[in-house]
């Protein structure tokens, strides 16, 4: 069984970067980094913790990441050498430690980026490593005895795309005594689950016809009756004991056929149940007759996907809710796939500036992310720029390019000349679309400016929200929205919001996540600076913060 | 009837009465009056154990049913046709059993059940799987985290012994804690490998671990073996991670075209052994990469575009204490191999084209590169796979009444020989796969010094041209006696020699080292083409391995 994390960003950050790029050539790349990593609560050393850089600055595409990693030694002590001038992020971790990234003032909030120039060392950049929270326990079947490969996951109830959910934050499968350990938890509140997933092709002359529903401690399907742990720095919290109750787990059995009526032989069959935070799937052959069996399969609402690897390139998606009853004639009737076919297309005027790349096009989700989106698999951009992609999933879909240089990016997403940049192109089973343009653009908008304190000094560790005055617009991953924590020296910059009206505020605090929901842009909007933004426009801005309430 | 796999893996080593499950298309299994109860209980205990699966097989009946156990352990297994049957139980962490069994694993006492009869008191006594446990840690003694340790034995496929993966892994908790569980009684070695997690970040870590075996060191010729009993714990099975140089391989990857790849995912695959990846990287937009952290070894370095499966690039990276760099891996296409299957006029009626599986099988498992179809139902098949020496095999998806006769590519029997297969855009057509349900058998019993029947043993039938020993042979078969205590062996015509003796672990070795030994006390037999042999074997030493 795989699980697929969902990838879902609660937050954009914009990276503020300064005009000038200093170039990263070995002649400039003499900055040095270096710390010492101590244990929050003796202050002692810590050997072998990891310390990994990331490069946000000179600007970057995700192709040119430079990502350095390095050990502490024996007295805690840790260096990078020969870096480039530029901004850097640190983050520290080691098994047992809450990692951090530096500059991190509560716990998991975000971090400060470092400025480093040509030469300079920067010392002292010290973590002061917690101690991870540890929940222990074990999971019993209705008979008392240790049940083993059971999911145990700790979770938080967190906001995300505008509600409060419960989200897996880290998990352990139980071995044979039906333990659990779980470790390395930040301080905070905490709801333990117990989750059995053996859906799959099994053993269909098996007579066992039971399984368990994802369980909550103390014993209980229902989030409102979980009991909440609180886990203090460091601190242990077990012997977790808890005994599931079974419920009947059915078979599903069906056909699989092409769009002829023959079966679709030897096809792969996937099935899968998503949760708003993860998926977890299964896959099995179809037979040569094109029948399949599904055995353990709890109540619930799954996904069947079923796709050929060869040339005969069918594939079908099904949505199947099981009850307590076997399923005996799951049919799915697949067809060819569809596909999103178009061209790239660049400005003249533009054209020129652009340098000689090859382009590949992948697709994201437009639809709010209630289950696990699979974007397409990338497809290279013919020389004369056009292209055919062939999406996994169904829904809206909008389209990204990969390997744009720098400075570009996408201006606009036309269907047969409808502008479908924010609605996405909505592709149904057995449908292709074509007539597709994905505009290119170097003439990205900018806002940059700075943000004062209350005594008009530049103010840090505030955080800075944009956001579109056309509240349809407030949503997760919108390219409208941007939030960002600021530089030493209070200042920002901001590249390619698309042309519209805005809101833009600076305030002292945010709790993560707390930027996509719609009653908190609500509240701050009346104290929001507002401003617009035509295409190719450069804007300078001057805030001051805000405490938030 | 023996059941070759043909992916790399260990041989499939089945007892020779397979219970085959029923085609969809047969009847519904037949029915009776008879009755099979008993109860089961932890051994350990003697308390009743619930939810078991106790089953009745009868392979001549084609007959497979199931039941569980009740709260306190008793089953009950009705409406049973007169016949003989085998009981087994399977439950999770607890050793599967046979009724009738003299040790754990082993071949067990069919039951005659006449009609209408209840037969009682078909008990069992469940052990327990095993358990290894330990703590690994680090050269500074520090607990290490975050370490995949796994059970490993040797498997023994194409004429090679290599030690494998044996079972599922434990990673290491914070405390530095392992513990592998549902350990089949046997004989094991343990590896500890630290994961690779420097994807996306270059560490300049001058040192890094290697696979390290108990009880400390990077060989496996010196690893430790473990004997594992059944219900047994082996608790304090500390492993100390040898520190090792680490390097960094760093190259470029270009497309078919000549052109940089950029955004390719990268992985360093260990060539021999389980690791999963020994680390990995994605190509910058110049389609350049570096992956660091790696320890000495061999390697084969692969490149992959997601979502692109005809194309492959592949490069074979040694590793000894230095970087590597440079290395170049030019994505090529995959070279199709198609054909036709073809049914060599028998009794019975041939299966279709989709229910006969074809593969390319290498002399090492070629990473990332299907080679592997299903036929079409007009019987032709194409498959895709690597350049390079291949031997073609194919199979009847769940029966064992077809096997493979010829390989065919221009007229030239290839099924032994194998074939080169060209890459740089070229192909291989007009191969023709013949299938044949006529049979060349050896059976027979095997007999102690006594002069009884043995039937917990092995038979190890081999050529007698030892050139026939190594790679993808036909020409080397293992197997058990069945219910019956007669054991089958179906080879091609030929010229063999058979041995027989015990052997309690399931991987039987057949590498030519062993099966030089075999020859001095196995006995010379000859079959030709379409016979069924009929042989009585002796016990002999088992060799020494």
């Amino acid at each position: 069984m795989i699980a697929i994390a969902a990838a879902t960003l609660t937050l954009l950050a914009a990276q503020p970067f300064r005009a000038a790029a200093d170039q990263a050539s070995p002649r400039t790349a003499t900055a040095t980094i270096r710390g010492h990593v101590t244990a929050a609560d003796t202050g002692q050393p810590i050997r072998r913790a990891q310390v990994r850089l990331t490069q946000i600055y000179p600007p970057f595409t995700p192709l040119s990441i430079v990502g350095r990693a390095v050990m502490t030694d024996a007295d805690g002590a840790y260096e990078f050498t020969a870096l480039p001038a530029g901004r850097y992020n640190l983050f520290i971790s080691k098994a047992g430690y809450v990692g951090a990234p530096w500059g991190q003032q509560r716990t998991g909030e975000g971090g400060e980026p470092i400025d480093a120039a040509a030469g300079q060392t920067i010392d002292h950049v010290d973590f002061a490593l917690q101690r991870g929270g540890v929940i222990t326990g074990r999971i019993f079947d209705e008979f008392g005895e240790p049940l083993s490969g059971i999911q145990v996951s700790v979770m938080r109830n967190q906001p995300m795309n505008g509600q409060r959910q419960l989200m897996a934050m880290s998990s352990e499968q139980t071995n044979d005594l039906g333990e659990f350990r779980i470790y390395g938890l930040a301080p905070g509140q905490y709801y333990v689950q117990a989750a059995w997933r053996r859906f799959g092709p099994g053993d269909p002359t098996s007579p066992d016809r039971t399984g368990y529903p994802p369980t909550l401690f103390p014993g209980t399907t229902d989030a409102g009756a979980a009991q909440r742990f609180t886990i203090g720095a460091g601190q242990t919290i077990g012997d977790l004991v808890m005994a599931l109750s079974p419920i009947k787990a059915v078979r599903v059995e069906g056909t699989a056929i092409d769009s002829n009526g023959r079966p679709l032989a030897n096809a792969l069959l996937t099935i899968s149940q998503e949760t708003s935070t993860s998926g977890y799937s299964s896959g099995q052959s179809v037979s040569p007759e094109g029948k399949f069996t599904l055995t353990n399969v709890t109540p619930g609402e799954y996904t069947l996907r079923v796709q050929t690897n060869d040339d005969r390139k069918q594939v079908a998606t099904m949505k199947l809710a099981v009850g307590a009853e076997d399923i005996r004639d799951v049919r799915l009737v697949a067809s060819p796939p569809s596909t999103i076919s178009g061209r790239i297309v660049i400005d003249p005027a533009q054209a020129a500036s652009m340098p000689v790349t090859t382009f590949s096009v992948s697709t994201y989700s437009v639809d709010p992310p209630v289950t696990v989106y699979i974007s397409a698999p990338p497809v290279r951009v013919a020389e004369d720029l056009t292209f055919e992609l062939t999406p996994p999933s169904i829904g809206r879909h909008a389209i990204s390019v990969i390997n744009l240089p720098t400075g570009w990016s996408v201006r606009s997403l036309r269907v047969n000349n409808i502008d479908v940049t924010d609605e996405g192109i909505e592709l149904k089973p057995n449908e292709r679309i074509s007539g597709v343009e994905v505009e290119l653009t170097n003439k990205a908008t900018t806002i940059s400016g700075i943000v004062k304190d209350g005594r008009g000094g530049p103010a840090k560790e505030c955080w800075t929200l944009v956001f579109p005055v056309d509240s349809k617009r407030w949503k997760p991953n919108s390219r409208y929205m941007r939030a960002w924590r600021a530089a030493e020296d209070g200042r920002f910059r901001a590249a390619g919001l698309p042309p519209s009206d805005y809101y833009i505020i600076a305030l002292d605090k945010m709790e993560p996540g707390q930027n996509n929901d719609p009653e908190f842009l609500e509240r701050i909007r009346p104290r929001a600076t507002s401003f617009s933004l035509v295409e190719g426009e450069t804007k300078t801005l001057e805030l001051k913060v805000n405490m938030v309430f | 009837m023996i059941v070759r796999a043909l992916v790399a893996g260990t041989l499939l080593l089945l007892p020779s009465a397979v219970p085959a499950q029923p085609p969809a298309r047969d009847n519904p299994p037949p029915t009776g009056t008879a009755i099979v109860r008993g109860r089961v209980v932890a051994a350990a205990t003697a308390h009743g154990l619930a939810k078991v699966t106790v089953r009745a097989m009868s392979p001549p009946l084609r007959l497979n049913k199931a039941v569980l156990t009740d709260a306190s352990g008793r089953y009950d297994i009705g409406e049973l046709p007169a016949g003989r049957y085998s009981i087994t139980t399977t439950k999770t962490n607890y050793v599967p059993a046979v009724h009738g069994q003299l040790r754990p694993l082993g071949p067990g006492k069919p039951i005659d059940v006449a009609n209408g009869a209840v037969v009682d008191h078909v008990d069992f006594a469940l052990q327990r799987t095993g358990v290894i446990s330990g703590t690994i840690v680090d050269e500074f003694g520090d607990p290490a985290a975050v370490v995949q340790v796994a059970p490993m034995r040797y498997m023994f496929f194409n004429g090679e012994r290599r030690l494998q993966i044996a079972g599922p892994s434990s990673m290491t908790n914070d405390l530095g804690e392992y513990r592998l569980f549902g350990l089949f009684p046997g004989q094991y070695y343990v590896s500890a490998t630290l994961r690779n997690n420097n994807f996306g970040s270059e560490s300049t870590e001058p040192t890094t671990y290697a696979p390290t075996f108990f009880p400390g060191t990077g060989s496996s010729a010196d690893a430790q073996r473990l004997i594992v009993a059944a219900g047994q714990t082996l608790s304090g099975i500390n492993i100390t991670l040898i520190p090792v140089i680490a390097a960094r391989v760093s190259g470029t990857v270009l497309d078919t075209q000549g052109r940089p790849l950029a955004n390719a995912g990268v992985d360093l695959m260990p060539r021999v052994g389980f690791a999963p990846s020994a680390g990995g990287a994605s190509t910058r937009s110049d389609g350049t990469f570096v992956i660091s952290g790696v320890p000495p070894g061999e390697y084969a370095l692969r490149a992959s575009v997601q979502g692109q499966q005809e194309e492959y690039a592949l490069a074979d990276v040694t590793v000894a204490g230095g970087d590597v760099s440079g290395v170049q891996l030019v994505a090529t296409k995959s070279t199709p191999i198609r054909g036709r299957i073809v049914f060599e006029p028998g009794k019975g009626k041939p299966p279709v084209g989709p229910a006969v599986r074809v593969t390319a099988v290498r002399p090492f498992p070629m990473v990332g590169v299907p080679g592997t179809t299903t036929g079409r139902e007009d019987g032709s098949f194409e498959l895709k796979t690597a350049s390079g020496h291949a031997h073609i095999r194919a199979a009847v998806l769940g029966s064992g009444d077809w096997r493979l006769s010829h390989v065919l590519v221009n007229g030239v029997d290839v099924i032994d020989t194998g074939l080169d297969i060209p890459g740089g855009g070229g192909s291989v057509d007009n191969v023709l796969v013949e299938l044949t349900s006529r049979h060349t058998e050896i059976s027979g019993s095997v007999v102690d010094a006594a002069g009884d029947r043995v039937r917990d043993c092995v038979v190890v039938v081999f050529a007698q041209d030892s050139q026939r020993w190594t790679g993808p042979t036909r020409y080397v078969a293992a197997t058990r006696p069945d219910q019956e205590s007669v054991f089958h062996a179906r080879l091609p015509a030929g010229d063999y020699f058979a041995a027989a003796f015990e052997h309690p672990e399931p991987q039987v070795p057949t590498d030519p080292e062993v099966l030089a030994q075999l020859r001095d006390r196995a006995i010379p037999l000859s079959i030709a083409d379409g016979e069924t042999k009929k042989v009585e074997l002796k016990l002999s030493q088992p060799p020494v391995y």
